[in-house]
């Protein structure tokens, strides 16, 4: 029986090893926009929508596939438990000789591949454990057996469904995992292209896996299947992978990130050394073909306009999306502002009347005309990226309209409209964090004044 | 979720410091010490290690009169004081060769070395991979600059055989909250910065030294007085004086690395120059003392504690049952379900076994729906902004002092209680305390609401406090409610005599709480009256309504630990001699953190969310602090804190 009163904390923590204990409630209306109680501890709590019925072994590991895949990712127990359940789901369905009644679907191999991928990234050290010449344990898989067994399942799964366009999409994402993972985690700047498998080929296959999957739900009209993260996903792991190349090579000096909202381009360039691989390095033609960014637009544009024909369009990956796209605007309008300002203000003349000088085949006019046109598109995208709750997307949005005011003359009704617009902004962002863009803010007063 | 490492009983504050238990793994620390006692041809060469402008005589002598007339305590600092080159290899090896580990306690959160705790400790191995590191310690302990110091610092001699530093780098959101250093036989502090050379480190990257006033000795005031942003190759000390010499490390709020070295000039062992004999006795006996009276200092705490009975028939326990009506009005508030008799009996056995429950989604979607959105919308227009300094918190908020022990917006339902300095605190210290009545702040301020006339501020967004403390001093009152009381009764069986409830709010970047225990007046019978029972009752309603506290990196979080000091002293009487001497060399070290590997002294631990009240019966021992909250954190966090003594039967 239990005692009448309670010990106390303490005492009842000495009188026993203390078990947290939790009660969660229903929230008392059926609307599900209610959030659902964010518990931190260590087990592990799955959840399972409400119309899947939790005997169903196969609807079980999609909710455990997606613990994971909204977890941070960091704990291989879960993982394991997914591969297991694979194996054992695998092993056990009567396709493959055993007793149980379970379909396997295009999903299953799908997780099955993914989370053999993702394992990849708990044991990138074991290679590098095993000395040269020394004889490595058999049973060790090393990453690239990871990666292996995860296109294994894929092409299993493809092998029965050939037009799935979760596989492909799958199988695009797992490429795109693997080549900074298992090989460009193994280059220096003295790496020859001999020494690894073609990169270039690979991202082309990736790329054109991932084309053929769009395809699919185009022809099947399944835009919903552009309405979810994990699809997302394998837009931002290419935009990562592009710029890993971009950079790679290149030593940044400490905390370049935090200055980053502080610094001119100048700065940047100080900053970051600036190195040029040789022709023979795997990623020399990758790193020097501009195809990759386009196709990234290209892709990224449609994914946001194929999400805007489903139903109900998420709203928090159409602002993720619509801000990547944004900022890559903004990316592209970096050079067209520099040619503009360096013709513009930084001539030898200093008196403005350099007009017939030249920057890469562009005059201050060409290159302002452009950079106008991209940094309003970005703005134009940047709107859509806008979170009443995000201070940070009002900064983006202020910052694109900083930029768009330095193209105008100096002191202009329009310079000064687009300034005011981005203060009325800045101001409401440092409010809301207490301060965090003081610095930006008085930057751009100073400017106005 | 954080390391949690539990602070020892001392007050002492800095984080650095061998911890008393912990076996030196490294190979390094098992070989045999380099003697600290400086070579004569390491004292000549000392001199070449600083910069020679340093010791130019009018520069001396400047720097002694600015640090005559230094505020709020005696300090300065030396830009530019060890050769260049010296300096940056030093931070090459450190970068190089030495390992960094987070630690993180209810006062600092600090990347720490392992193996090379205290550099008092450089072993032949160290040497070899640290030389630069090596030289660096000579030329601070030797003769020249202690004597240096002793100038313009205008202190006694210093030792050159008790050395003691360390290095550590706080990296974002790493911080180090308000305490004067003062423990054992420290004279002088020190801290040499070595953020990246040949950039400047600017004020707004945050890690900047703060000096705080004291509002009376032992009692620092809550906004610091001055603050040092750091350069490289910049060295800032200050005498070690009890009650005084508060300060703290602000947060670092950006993406860099602040790597320092900190440590001590202590009084001069047996045998050195200036040696007097006893002095090291009664220096470590003021410290204590010194300790003690800042701990037992309670007069200057703000929010009192101050408990008011409730009024009910806690006797009749058919009175405690709740009635239609008490249901009708709990449901105002709560989830129904909790009302419902069923949860009820669940959540009194879990309660009853496990002294503590967490229930989630505790308010009613409706109300607690509406009351994030406009705690929501308040923190993101908020207008006039966010308070920032004392002055700036307007009643019904008032500031949790003092700031060695807490700070955090409050509203407690009493009358203004000024407590800028210390004339305005002994004058609020006689005012009588009437009965807190969060109702009447929720009226005057629905009327100053609706007397309200949009003025200079109608074209902005901005949202005053006005909504959010009425609906938070509905939820105070709630909480207060005899329908309430009869609630705690049937879930944790405990009639509850006396109610303490206060509405908090913790600034990111500002404000935090500090483990204590309960204190003689908190505790149940602790005050004398005996008709309560040992412990308290007490309750957090979670209602942070921002989002991204989950893994504990903004801090905000609440954590009970066991205090188990009494039980590890008797233990060790019986250690073995070894041990004893460990214990001895570490008595008068500074901040002896007990190492709980496993992480067991941690009882009870929540992160800052939404709509969760956690009910827990605290008995005497337990430590429970609010961790610092991130500057980064995307808002604060909010809560209401209740706390109950109950009937002895």
């Amino acid at each position: 029986m239990a005692p009448k009163r309670p010990l106390g904390l303490g005492k009842a923590a000495k009188a026993k090893k203390q078990k947290k204990s939790e009660i969660s409630l229903e929230p008392e209306s059926s609307a599900q926009e209610s959030q659902q109680p964010a518990e931190f501890t260590n087990e592990l709590t799955v959840e399972l929508s409400e119309e899947v019925n939790p005997d169903d072994p196969l609807a079980q590991l999609s909710a455990l596939w997606m613990t994971w895949f909204k977890s941070e990712k960091d704990n291989e127990l879960i993982l394991n438990g997914i591969i297991h359940e694979c194996d054992r789901i695998n092993r056990n369905c009567k396709q493959n000789g055993g007793d149980e009644d379970i379909e396997l679907t295009p999903e299953f191999y799908a997780i099955f591949g993914r989370s053999l991928a993702d394992l990849a990234n708990f044991h990138t050290e074991e290679d590098e454990d095993v000395e040269a010449g020394d004889e490595k344990p058999e049973e060790v898989s090393n990453i690239s057996d990871y990666f292996e067994n995860s296109l294994e399942r894929i092409e299993d799964g493809l092998a029965k469904f050939s037009n799935s366009a979760l596989l492909l999409f799958a199988k695009a994402e797992i490429i795109l995992q693997r080549i900074p993972l298992e090989y460009i985690s193994k280059m220096d700047m003295n790496s020859e292209k001999k020494d690894f498998p073609n990169m270039h080929e690979l991202l082309q296959e990736s790329l054109d896996t991932y084309e053929s999957a769009v395809k699919i739900c185009e022809q099947e009209k399944n835009f919903e299947m552009f309405n979810n993260e994990s699809t997302l996903e394998i837009l931002n792991s290419l935009d990562d992978l592009l710029d890993i190349i971009d950079n790679f090579g290149k030593q940044n000096s400490e905390g370049l990130d935090s200055d980053h909202e502080e610094s001119s381009n100048e700065d940047l360039d100080d900053i970051i050394e600036e190195v040029e691989l040789s022709k023979k390095h795997p990623l020399y033609k990758i790193q020097n073909s501009d195809k990759f960014n386009s196709f990234w637009r290209t892709a990224s544009l449609k994914h946001l306009s194929s999400m805007n024909k489903t139903e109900k369009p998420n709203p928090t990956l159409k602002r993720k999306l619509a801000k990547k796209i944004g900022q890559s605007y903004m990316m592209e309008a970096e050079e067209p502002i520099s040619i503009f300002t360096t013709l513009e203000y930084d001539s030898d003349n200093g008196d403005g009347e350099d007009e017939e000088g030249e920057i890469n085949g562009l005059t201050a006019a060409q290159a302002q005309k452009i950079a106008k046109d991209l940094v309003s598109t970005a703005l134009r995208f940047l709107a859509d990226s806008w979170d009443e709750e995000d201070p940070q997307s009002w900064v983006d949005i202020a910052e694109a309209e900083i930029m768009m005011g330095n193209l105008f003359e100096v002191g202009s009704n329009e310079q000064e409209s687009w300034y005011g617009k981005a203060e009325k902004k800045l101001k409401k962002a440092n409010n809301a964090t207490h301060g965090k863009y003081d610095d930006i803010l008085n930057n751009l007063l100073n400017q106005e004044e | 979720m954080p390391e949690i490492k539990k602070r020892s009983n001392s007050e002492d504050t800095q984080p650095l410091k061998r911890s008393n238990q912990k076996k030196p793994d490294s190979s390094s620390s098992n070989q045999p010490k380099i003697t600290i006692k400086q070579t004569e041809e390491e004292e000549l060469k000392a001199k070449d290690y600083f910069q020679s402008h340093i010791f130019d005589n009018e520069f001396k002598n400047n720097l002694k009169d600015s640090i005559i007339d230094s505020k709020p305590f005696q300090w300065g600092t030396i830009t530019n004081l060890i050769d260049e080159s010296l300096l940056k290899n030093v931070r090459v090896e450190i970068m190089n060769e030495i390992k960094f580990t987070k630690k993180e306690t209810d006062i600092y959160k600090v990347y720490q070395t392992g193996d090379l705790a205290n550099l008092s400790g450089m072993s032949k191995e160290d040497l070899k991979r640290l030389p630069n590191l090596y030289k660096l310690r000579s030329a601070i302990y030797s003769k020249t600059f202690r004597d240096y110091i002793s100038y313009i610092t205008g202190c006694d001699r210093l030792s050159g055989l008790k050395t003691d530093m360390s290095i550590n780098t706080y990296t974002k959101s790493c911080h180090l909250l308000t305490h004067d250093d003062v423990i054992g036989s420290r004279r002088v502090s020190f801290i040499l910065y070595l953020p990246e050379p040949g950039k400047v480190w600017k004020p707004h990257y945050g890690g900047s030294l703060r000096l705080f006033d004291k509002i009376v000795p032992n009692v620092p005031k809550s906004d610091p007085y001055c603050k040092l942003t750091p350069q490289f190759n910049q060295i800032a000390f200050f005498k070690v004086q009890p009650g005084l010499s508060f300060h703290d490390v602000e947060e670092v709020k950006v993406d860099k690395q602040r790597l320092s070295i900190q440590g001590w000039f202590h009084i001069p062992q047996f045998g050195e120059d200036g040696y007097k004999e006893g002095e090291q006795e009664l220096t470590e006996a003021k410290s204590t003392l010194q300790q003690l009276e800042s701990k037992e200092l309670r007069e200057f705490d703000f929010p009192k504690v101050n408990f008011t009975r409730v009024l009910n028939n806690i006797n009749d326990e058919s009175f405690l049952k709740l009635n239609d009506f008490d249901i009708s009005y709990l449901n105002k508030f709560m989830n129904s379900q909790l009302t419902s008799f069923k949860t009820m009996s669940n959540l009194s056995e879990i309660f009853i076994n496990e002294s503590v429950i967490d229930i989630h989604n505790f308010l009613n979607l409706e109300y607690s729906s509406i009351l994030q959105r406009n705690l929501k919308n308040f923190e993101l227009n908020e207008f006039p902004k966010m308070p920032t300094i004392q002055e700036d918190i307007k009643y019904p908020w008032k500031l949790a002092i003092p700031s060695h022990k807490q700070r955090y917006m409050y509203i407690d339902g009493l009358q203004k209680q000024p407590i800028l300095n210390e004339s305005e605190i002994k004058i609020t210290e006689r005012q009588s305390l009437e009965t807190p009545n969060f109702q009447i702040i929720q009226n005057l301020k629905e009327m100053t609401m609706s007397n309200m006339t949009k003025n200079e501020n109608d074209d902005d967004d901005g949202v005053d406090d006005s909504l959010i403390t009425i609906k938070l001093c509905e939820l105070a009152s709630f909480m207060r409610s005899l329908s309430f009381q009869k609630w705690l009764f049937q879930i944790t069986n405990l009639k509850v005599l006396k109610d303490q409830i206060i509405i908090r709010r913790f600034r990111p970047g500002f404000d935090f709480i500090l483990a204590t225990k309960l204190n003689e007046d908190e505790n149940g019978a602790g005050d004398g009256d005996f008709s309560c029972l040992d412990g308290v009752l007490e309750a957090t309603l979670n209602l942070t309504p921002s989002k991204g506290w989950e893994t504990g990196e903004f801090g905000g979080y609440e954590l009970c630990m066991t205090n188990d000091d009494d039980d590890s002293d008797t233990d060790s009487d019986s250690d073995s001699d070894s041990n004893k001497e460990t214990n001895k060399f570490n008595e008068d070290e500074a901040a002896i953190y007990k190492s709980s590997d496993k992480n067991d002294s941690v009882l009870y631990e929540s992160q800052a969310c939404w709509n969760k009240l956690n009910l827990m019966f605290r008995d005497e021992n337990v430590l429970k602090f609010i961790k610092y909250t991130s500057f980064n954190s995307v808002g604060s966090r909010w809560d209401i804190s209740g706390c109950w003594k109950c009937k002895d039967e």
